[in-house]
C-alpha cells in the first residue's frame, strides 16, 4: 500500500499545470524541429546521388544510400588547386588545435593562479586590459597582427596560427580560471603555505587536481572554438596550414560544373564530426562538486 | 621549547587598523587562548604569527629568533583551519606527509611520523580515504594530525571546532588539552567560545576594538574582569549590571543600598558614578518577602539540569540568578534577590574600568 502511494503527491505535482505544461513542451518542440531539418536535410543529402538530387525532394530519404561522396568528400575533393579531399584540412586542424587549446590552458590557468592567490602588483589593472582585449572585435585586430607575425617571421606558418589562437583565447580562459580560483578557499592556500608549498608546488601538487573539471570546461570550449575557426587559419595560415574550415569552403565555393551537393553536404558533416564528438563525451567532465568535503561540512 | 613574543604589534588592511600595540609574551609550553567577539583581529593576529600576514609594525618573536619576515615554512609552526582546510584530492596520508615531502625528508621517517600521529589521533582506519568520505569531526582530527606531523614548537589553532556539533566540540576540546599535555608544545587558539577559552586556556588574552583588554589566568579573566567588557563577555549567562552612586562604603542603587567597600581596591569619594556587577551565580533567589535584598518578580525560569536559569525584572532593569534546580520559583513570583558583597565588581560608569 504505502510504495504504492508513495508516487502520488509527486505526480498531482506534474500536473498542476497542465496547460503551462503543454505550452512549454509544444514550444521546445517546434525550436527542436527548427535547428534539426537542416541538419536532417544535410544527412539525407550527403547519401543521396546527383539523380535524385535534382528531382528536388528535398525532405525525402535517400532511395539507396551511397557512400562514394563521402569518401570523395575527404580523399578527393578539389580545394582550390589541389584535389586531395578534406584529410589535408583534418590533419592541419589537428596539428594547429591541440597544440593551441593545450598551450592557451596551461598559460590561462598560470595567469588565472597569478591574479587569484598572489598579490600580484596592478593585478586588476593587468586584467582589466586583458579582458578588454579579449572582448575587441578581432577582424580589426587581423591586420595589426599580420604585421607583427610577418615582421617576426611566423606568417604564413604553423607557429603563427597556434600564436594567435593562444593571445585570443588567453583573456577568456584567465577569466575562468580567475573565477574558479577564486572560488577555492583562501584557507587551503594558507595550509599550502605553512607546509612549505612554494608558487609551483601548490599549484602543480594542489589547484591543478581540483581543476580537472574545470580545465576539461576550456578544454572544450576551446577545441571547438579553433576547430570551428575560420578567419585566422584563412588568413595566417597560408597554403600549407588551412584549416579543415577553410578546405571546407574552398569545397564549396569551386565554381566550375555542377555543383556536388552531396559532396558539399558530406564535407560539411565530416567538419563538424570533432566538435560533435567533443559534446557528445564531455558531459561527465561537467559535473561539479570535486572541491567539495575538503573545506566545511 | 619555544615560546612566542609580540612586541608593540600593528596590522593594517590598506588604511584600516585591524591591530594595534600588541605586546604579548607567551612562555615556552603554554596554552594561550585568544578570546574576542568576531571581527576584532583574533584570526589577523594568528595569520600573523604564521607568516600568513603582512605586519606594518612591531616584531614577532618565535623562540628568541625575529620571524617578523619569515616564510611560514621557516617558523617551527603549525596551524589548524577553522575551515579544515584539507588538500582535497589528496588521501589522508597524502594530506599528513604533504609537508614533510615538500621539506624532503627520508620516506621512511616520513611513514614513522605519519603512523605515529595516526595513532595518537585514531585515525589509522581513515588513511587511504579522501577528505571528502570523512565526517566534519574526522575532519577536523586529519586536520590537527596534519599540524602535529610537522613537529613544530608551537601549534596555531584558529577556531578550529566551531564547524562542529556540540558533542563533538567538547570530546575534541578533551583532545586538544590532552595532545598539549602529551607535546608540551606552545599553544595559541583562537576563539570566540568561552567556554572552550575556560577549559583549555593556562592563560586567556581577551581582545576587542583593536587591543588586548585583559590577559591572565581563566580564574583571573572570571574573578576579576579588568572591564565592563571582559566581564560581559566571559560567563553565561553575562554578568548583571547596575548603576549606582558612591556614598560613604556603600552604593545606592535603584533606592537601595548596597555594601561595596570589600569589593574595592581603594575608598571612592561620595557621589561618583559607578558599575556595580554581579555574576548570577552570587545573587540568592529568595521567596521569603521579609528577606534582605532586591525585591524583583520572577519573569522566566529556565531549567538547565543542575540548576535554574531565574531572569527577573526589577522595573525596568532585567537581572538573572541561577539557583538550585529544586527550587519551585516559577514566573510572576514576587522574590528577594540576595547579593553576595564580596562577590561585587566595581567599575568606573564612564571608564568601564575595574575599580
Ligand atoms: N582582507 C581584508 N581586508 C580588509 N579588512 C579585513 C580583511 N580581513 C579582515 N579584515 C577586517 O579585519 C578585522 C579583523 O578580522 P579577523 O578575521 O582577524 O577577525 P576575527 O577576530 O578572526 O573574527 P571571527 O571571530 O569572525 O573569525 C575585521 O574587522 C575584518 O573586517
Ligand atoms: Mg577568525
Amino acid at each position: 500500500m504505502t510504495t504504492a502511494n508513495a508516487p502520488a503527491p509527486v505526480r498531482r505535482n506534474a500536473l498542476a499545470a497542465p496547460l503551462s505544461r503543454v505550452l512549454v513542451y509544444v514550444l521546445l518542440i517546434a525550436a527542436a524541429i527548427v535547428a534539426l531539418v537542416p541538419l536532417y536535410v544535410m544527412i539525407v543529402t550527403a547519401f543521396k546521388s546527383m539523380e535524385e538530387i535534382r528531382t528536388g525532394t528535398l525532405l525525402s530519404l535517400p532511395h539507396a544510400f551511397s557512400f562514394e561522396h563521402w569518401w570523395k568528400a575527404w580523399n578527393s575533393a578539389c580545394t582550390g588547386l589541389r584535389c586531395e579531399g578534406l584529410k589535408v584540412g583534418f590533419v592541419n586542424s589537428f596539428l594547429i588545435t591541440i597544440p593551441s587549446v593545450v598551450l592557451a590552458i596551461a598559460a590561462g590557468a598560470i595567469t588565472g593562479y597569478a591574479l587569484s592567490f598572489w598579490r600580484v602588483r596592478f593585478a586588476n589593472v593587468l586584467f582589466t586590459v586583458m579582458l578588454i582585449g579579449g572582448f575587441f572585435p578581432y577582424q580589426v585586430l587581423i591586420y595589426p597582427l599580420v604585421r607583427i607575425t610577418s615582421t617576426i617571421g611566423i606568417f604564413n606558418s604553423l607557429v603563427g596560427v597556434i600564436a594567435i589562437h593562444v593571445v585570443f583565447a588567453l583573456p577568456v580562459v584567465t577569466l575562468l580560471f580567475r573565477n574558479y580560483f577564486a572560488s577555492i578557499p583562501i584557507d587551503l592556500f594558507k595550509a599550502a603555505r605553512v607546509d612549505g608549498a612554494g608558487y609551483w608546488r601548490f599549484f602543480f601538487s594542489i589547484l591543478l587536481p581540483m581543476s580537472v573539471p574545470m580545465i576539461a570546461v576550456a578544454g572544450i570550449l576551446q577545441v571547438t572554438f579553433i576547430w570551428n575557426d575560420y578567419i585566422v587559419g584563412l588568413v595566417f595560415g597560408g597554403i600549407n596550414y588551412a584549416p579543415m574550415t577553410v578546405q571546407l569552403n574552398n569545397i564549396v565555393h569551386s565554381t566550375y560544373g555542377e555543383r556536388e551537393y552531396n559532396v558539399e553536404m558530406a564535407a560539411t558533416l565530416l567538419t563538424s564530426v570533432i566538435p560533435l564528438l567533443v559534446y557528445f563525451t564531455s558531459g561527465r567532465w561537467f559535473v561539479r562538486g570535486v572541491a567539495s568535503g575538503a573545506v566545511k561540512g | 621549547m619555544t615560546g612566542v613574543q609580540l612586541r608593540d604589534l600593528g596590522i593594517r588592511y590598506g588604511n584600516v587598523e585591524v591591530l594595534k600595540g600588541i605586546d604579548l609574551d607567551i612562555p615556552a609550553s603554554e596554552f594561550i587562548v585568544l578570546l574576542g567577539p568576531s571581527g576584532c583581529g583574533k584570526s589577523t593576529l594568528l595569520n600573523a604569527i604564521a607568516g600568513l600576514q603582512d605586519v606594518a609594525e612591531g616584531q614577532i618573536l618565535i623562540g628568541g629568533h625575529d620571524m617578523t619576515s619569515v616564510e611560514p615554512k621557516n617558523r617551527g609552526i603549525a596551524m589548524v583551519f577553522q575551515s579544515y582546510a584539507l588538500y582535497p584530492r589528496m588521501s589522508v596520508r597524502g594530506n599528513l606527509s604533504f609537508g614533510l615531502k615538500v621539506a624532503k625528508v627520508a620516506k621512511a621517517e616520513i611513514e614513522r611520523r605519519v603512523a605515529n600521529v595516526a595513532k595518537m589521533l585514531q585515525i589509522e582506519p581513515l588513511l587511504d580515504r579522501k577528505p571528502s568520505e570523512l565526517s566534519g569531526g574526522q575532519r577536523q582530527r586529519v586536520a590537527i594530525g596534519r599540524a602535529v606531523v610537522r613537529d613544530a614548537g608551537v601549534f596555531l589553532f584558529d577556531e578550529p571546532l566551531s564547524n562542529l556539533d556540540a558533542q563533538l566540540r567538547s570530546d575534541l576540546r578533551v583532545e586538544i588539552k590532552r595532545l598539549h599535555q602529551r607535546l608540551k608544545s606552545t599553544m595559541i587558539y583562537v576563539t570566540h567560545d568561552q567556554i572552550e577559552a575556560m577549559t583549555l586556556a593556562d592563560r586567556i588574552v581577551v581582545m576587542k576594538d583593536r587591543i588586548i583588554q585583559q590577559q591572565g589566568t581563566p580564574d583571573e579573566i572570571y574573578n576579576k574582569p579588568a572591564n565592563t567588557f571582559v566581564a560581559r563577555f566571559v560567563g553565561s549567562p553575562a554578568m548583571n549590571f547596575l548603576e549606582g552612586v558612591v556614598k560613604g562604603d556603600k552604593a545606592i542603587v535603584d533606592g537601595e543600598a548596597v555594601r561595596i567597600a570589600s569589593a574595592l581596591s581603594a575608598p571612592l569619594v561620595d557621589g561618583r558614578k559607578v558599575i556595580v556587577g554581579i555574576r548570577p551565580e552570587d545573587l540568592t533567589v529568595q521567596t521569603d518577602q521579609a528577606a534582605s535584598g532586591f525585591a524583583a518578580e520572577v519573569d522566566v525560569v529556565e531549567p538547565m539540569g543542575p540548576e535554574k536559569l531565574v531572569w527577573c525584572k526589577r522595573g525596568t532593569i532585567g537581572l538573572s540568578a541561577k539557583t538550585p534546580s529544586s527550587s519551585k520559583v516559577k514566573s510572576g513570583d514576587s522574590i528577594r534577590l540576595g547579593l553576595s558583597e564580596d562577590r561585587l565588581h566595581i567599575f568606573d560608569a564612564e571608564t568601564g574600568r575595574r575599580l
